[in-house]
């Protein structure tokens, strides 16, 4: 094989001018590439440049220091948030026997009174004592019927029990409480 | 189409002559290719990390902007809180739950109580627990607060005893009955006094502070109303009478063990 196989020279004027042509193009475009990426260039770095970050981060230190004139309140508003968050889930969550005693006696016939009453580890038991049978009845009704079951759940009649010496009926119950 | 009767030239011959005739022929278009190649270089070397930047510097922006309102609304709120409301607050609620044990407040609500509702106070039992470390022994209630445990007799009708429940209730320092033990004319309370320890290092100038909210306001209110043991009776010089660091029980003198308040 000897050089004249391979043969890139034009040799028609249709040929040259397709590659002038060509080659205008080419120009055109590295033309175009240059200036687009360098308008774009400058254009994200006046962006970037104009951003007003460092204004902000000064108005910053500016109002982080007139907080710091005003630490004091800013203590006071912590220390208040924070005992209001503890109280508030303190008293959700302590034993709420005032409204339990109120649930269970504010109905208590005045011929009855508390003879006993012991709660330990959420177990609830307690008597109650009459000499007369007549407001017993309705007293475990009431007690039996007691719907809340966020307080105090199964609550149970352990029987009557008469106690000869005193002459009177002792009433027990026993309850699960919260 | 037979693609095994194509006939390849088995050798290309590419030497310095040939390349001097293609560079002569395409020459022209070095200039542009390079221009081209510098530029798609110059996009992703340059101009990809500016966009970038750019970008980056926009979400920063935006952080910083979010920051600094945050701070300002921090400011107008600390400028413009009530100090005398927030001092009476403050008070209130530091009465109510204490720093620390507070073993004196706590005798003193309890007096309080008896002396409000008739009940005489009888032996009393303080575990006042390790004086260093929180402790919440029990766990029983699931409050995850640490506390001091009274344990107190007292004598009185079953109606007066609870209500001295129900005014220790609403007597600071804020407390839980945690087992009641009555029997005829005589009861044993286990009553838990909270307290919490509070550390500066949650403090944060660039936390948002926000008003409180309308469930905080009514705690606020609620406690507020409470009575302060402390603030009506006065205790003449009470000393317990044994007390050391670890899980110490301070148990009443005889003298404090009889019918009536022991102060």
């Amino acid at each position: 094989m000897n050089n004249n196989d391979i043969n890139l020279v034009f040799t028609d004027a249709d040929r040259l001018e397709r590659m002038l042509r060509r080659l205008k193009i080419a120009k055109m475009v590295a033309f175009f590439c240059l200036f687009a990426v360098a308008g774009v260039s400058v254009i994200v770095f006046l962006i970037n440049f104009t951003l007003p970050i460092k204004t902000v981060q000064h108005d910053q230190q500016q109002t982080l220091s007139n907080i710091s004139a005003l630490s004091q309140k800013m203590g006071k508003y912590y220390l208040i948030n924070d005992r209001t968050t503890a109280l508030s889930d303190i008293i959700a969550k302590r034993n709420d026997y005032p409204t339990l005693i109120n649930l269970l006696f504010a109905k208590l016939p005045k011929e009855l009174s508390v003879n006993t009453f012991n709660i330990a580890n959420g177990e609830l038991e307690f008597t109650v004592s009459s000499t007369t049978l007549v407001p017993v009845q309705s007293y475990i009704d009431y007690v039996l019927g007691i719907k809340n079951p966020r307080i105090i759940r199964n609550i149970k009649n352990e029987g009557i029990e008469l106690t000869t010496a005193e002459g009177e009926y002792l009433l027990s119950f026993k309850a699960e409480v919260f | 189409m037979d693609l095994s009767n194509i006939k390849f030239p088995e050798k290309v011959n590419f030497d310095l002559n040939t390349a001097i005739i293609l560079y002569r022929h395409y020459k022209d278009y070095i200039i542009p290719v390079v221009v081209i190649f510098l530029s798609v270089l110059i996009l992703f070397f340059i101009v990809n990390p500016q966009i970038k930047q750019y970008l980056s510097s926009q979400n920063q922006l935006k952080t910083q902007t979010q920051k600094l309102q945050v701070l300002k609304n921090n400011y107008s709120f600390l400028a413009s809180m009530d100090d005398a409301k927030s001092d009476a607050d403050m008070s209130s609620l530091l009465s109510v739950l204490p720093l620390e044990k507070d073993f004196v407040s706590s005798m003193n609500a309890v007096s309080y109580a008896a002396s409000k509702t008739g009940v005489s106070i009888g032996n009393f039992q303080v575990n006042v627990g390790d004086l260093e470390k929180d402790t919440n022994p029990a766990g029983l209630t699931g409050i995850l607060y640490p506390y001091m445990q009274i344990q107190i007799d007292l004598g009185g009708k079953a109606e007066t005893i609870f209500q001295f429940i129900n005014v220790l209730y609403e007597t600071a320092p804020i407390a839980e009955v945690s087992s009641i033990k009555f029997d005829q004319a005589t009861a044993t309370l286990v009553i838990n006094y909270y307290y919490k320890q509070y550390s500066l290092e949650n403090i944060s100038s660039q936390s948002p502070i926000v008003p409180f909210s309308a469930q905080k306001e009514n705690i606020i209110k609620e406690v507020s109303a409470w009575s302060n043991g402390s603030s009506q009776i006065e205790i003449p010089n009470f000393s317990p009478t044994n007390e050391s660091s670890s899980s110490s029980v301070i148990i009443a003198s005889p003298a404090a063990s009889i019918n009536g308040s022991p102060f």
